[in-house]
């Protein structure tokens, strides 16, 4: 009998992200990613050069706004991340990673590194490009107008990253409907709330990374809500997020993850 | 080499349910290195033992123990451990290639290597023209031949295959069956799960009967073959008189047990000498100017057999109750087991006492 190598935790968590990146390019997912990120993009371009009075700052602001956070925020962890766990589990394939040394930390962290990742980036070219296409008769403000945009991309990179453990932990939860209950996840708490008056808005990540990216505050009561600092929304996110990853990885650490069904 | 390194399957009375469904019911065996068949009709419980030993689900109740560990998330086992699963699944848009190299460097091999095994496992399946394509074009048979080569890709101790002959062409079947017993010869143990007898007859000698959740017999095949022999068999006749019929067959039949008239104009006889049955229901028709519909064995199969055995069991269950009285259940479960072994030697670590008593009971 041959000795058999139980993999580290740093290349068992890579080979799980390096199969996951392989199966993410070759599916239609990330068609629908770009395809959703170009259209926010071209409709953003487009109303700068249509609209006389506008100007870049204002169209990559407020694009960034509606297009990003409020859309393809939403859209795009949903799109990489719901599916991760809940897919495997539903198309049986989830016996070839499970049963595997590597173990199901590296499962977990392996699908959200590729989720994340594929969310992230997404959202950082569409601003980059948004930003390069408003900016494209003034090259000298293109420039000048970096440090904004960088700014918007690391707060939706912030967010990506939240939303990307919320939509994998109820996918692992539940197997069934992790779709559904992840968009209601998104649509009440994070969107909805995004709106309301006074603290309730405190339970939207969508409204902390929006403070983080400076933009300024919109919705039903703006001007109730309590000032906050850059650090405390930061940290918020960040718990949330550490909070449900540890969820998921507690949950397919644990559960029998549908193995019981015939 | 000590236990704990030792290839091996041991499981002591492990049971496993699901809300009120039992899948598994106080299994105990021991697996030492070999080909071990499980046989067992659909949803005997076989492909939840598979789980329970590939450490993807764990006993209710009990423990299964894989190479001296138990084996749920534990990455020690787990390097040790190679599952064919039954389902038709596999990742439709990645090559084999692609498949069974991530396989293997998620069993610990770095990228090059595990590429290598890779190759060399597809090759050994009779794959090696059809690697680099992918797997959502491939038929059944390569299907198949797929899941068992990333489930040998990182040379398991012990190898579970979940009914790894479905769909495949005789070829196939040949290779299939090839890599198995070459396996089993490097000294490691082979679960091979199927519903079908002679396809174990193939390959080992070794066999484990599981119907309804339960290790009803286990032995060698010849064994098993002899039970189905020695088993009583009903020959049901659909006939004008049917009690008329019973009683001039029971003066010269030889070997029925009973008489049973389980609907209108039928009788059926639950004999140990079929071919006798048989000739005296013939003499009876002729003699008696009987008119006969039918005349059926509605159990001359396998099937038949695991219902004579999970039956026979729970009449021994009953009577053995009495017998072992202030004994625990689950105990005397395991002792019918063992009655029933027909290769005794060889059976699991089981209740000594609770056998005596069902012995008795027999």
């Amino acid at each position: 009998m041959s000795t058999h190598p139980v993999p580290s935790f740093g290349s068992s968590v890579a080979a799980h992200a390096r199969l996951g990146f392989i199966r993410a390019v070759r599916g239609r997912k990330l068609r629908l990613g770009v395809v959703a990120t170009l259209l926010v993009v071209v409709a953003a371009v487009t109303a700068r050069y249509l609209a006389d009075e506008a100007t870049p700052a204002d169209v990559v602001r407020t694009a960034v706004r509606l297009g990003f956070f409020w859309m393809l925020a939403f859209l795009l962890p949903f799109l990489f991340a719901s599916g991760a766990i809940a897919e495997e589990v539903e198309g049986r394939t989830l016996t070839y990673l499970a049963m595997r040394p590597s173990g199901r930390v590296a499962l977990t962290l392996g699908k959200f590194l590729v989720a994340w990742s594929f969310s992230a980036g997404l959202l950082a070219v569409g601003v980059l490009l948004l930003h390069v296409g408003a900016y494209a008769t003034e090259p000298s403000a293109m420039i000048e107008e970096l440090g904004d945009t960088f700014r918007y991309i690391g707060a939706l990179t912030l967010l990506a990253l939240c939303y990307t453990a919320i939509c994998l932990f109820w996918g692992a939860l539940v197997v069934e409907a992790s779709g559904l209950i992840s968009t209601l996840h998104l649509a009440s708490l994070e969107f909805v709330f995004g709106f309301l008056p006074g603290v309730a808005r405190f339970l939207s990540m969508n409204f902390f990374c929006q403070e983080l990216a400076g933009l300024p505050r919109g919705g039903f009561g703006a001007d109730w809500v309590p000032e906050i600092s850059l650090w405390v929304s930061g940290g918020v996110v960040s718990v949330v997020t550490l909070m449900f990853l540890g969820f998921s990885i507690l949950v397919v650490e644990t559960s029998e993850m549908g193995f019981g069904r015939a | 080499m000590s236990s704990a390194d030792k290839a091996s399957i041991v499981a002591v009375r492990a049971s496993k349910w699901y809300g009120k469904v039992t899948a598994l019911q106080d299994v105990s065996l021991k697996l030492d290195p070999g080909v071990w068949g499980l046989l067992g009709p659909n949803g005997s419980g076989k492909t939840t033992f598979m789980r329970m030993c590939a450490g993807l689900i764990r006993p209710s109740l009990g423990e299964v123990r894989v190479c001296g560990e138990r084996p749920f998330a534990n990455s020690r086992v787990l390097a040790r451990i190679g599952l064919c699963p039954e389902a038709d699944a596999l990742y439709e848009d990645l090559t084999a290639l692609e498949f069974v190299t991530a396989m293997a460097q998620l069993s610990g091999y770095p990228l090059g290597e595990a590429k290598d095994r890779a190759v060399k496992s597809l090759a050994d399946f009779g794959l090696e023209s059809a690697m680099e394509r992918r797997m959502g074009g491939y038929s059944r048979g390569m299907r198949q031949r797929a899941k068992l080569a990333q489930a040998v890709v990182a040379d398991p101790d012990v190898l579970l295959l979940d009914e790894p002959l479905t769909g495949t062409d005789p070829t196939s079947r040949q290779v299939i069956l090839d890599q198995i017993k070459a396996r089993a010869k490097k000294g490691a143990v082979v679960l091979f799960s199927t519903h079908v007898l002679h396809e174990v007859e193939t390959i080992t000698e070794q066999v484990l009967l599981i119907a309804r959740g339960q290790v009803v017999a286990q032995g060698k095949v010849h064994e098993i073959r002899d039970l189905l022999e020695e088993h009583p068999h009903h020959v049901r006749v659909h006939v004008d008189r049917p009690r008329e019929l019973a009683a001039s067959v029971l003066v010269s039949a030889k070997g029925v047990v009973a008489v049973e008239f389980p609907a209108e104009g039928t009788v059926e006889f639950l004999t140990k000498e079929p071919d006798s049955t048989y000739t005296s229901v013939a003499k009876a028709a002729l003699d008696g100017g009987f008119e006969i519909k039918a005349l059926t064995s509605p159990d001359a199969t396998l099937e038949a057999l695991f219902h004579y055995l999970v039956e026979r069991s729970g009449k021994m269950a009953a009577s053995g109750a009495d017998a072992g009285a202030g004994k625990a259940p689950t105990l005397q479960a395991q002792g019918y087991e063992k009655a029933l072994s027909p290769g005794a030697g060889a059976a699991a670590p089981s209740a000594a006492p609770a056998a005596e008593s069902t012995r008795e009971a027999e």
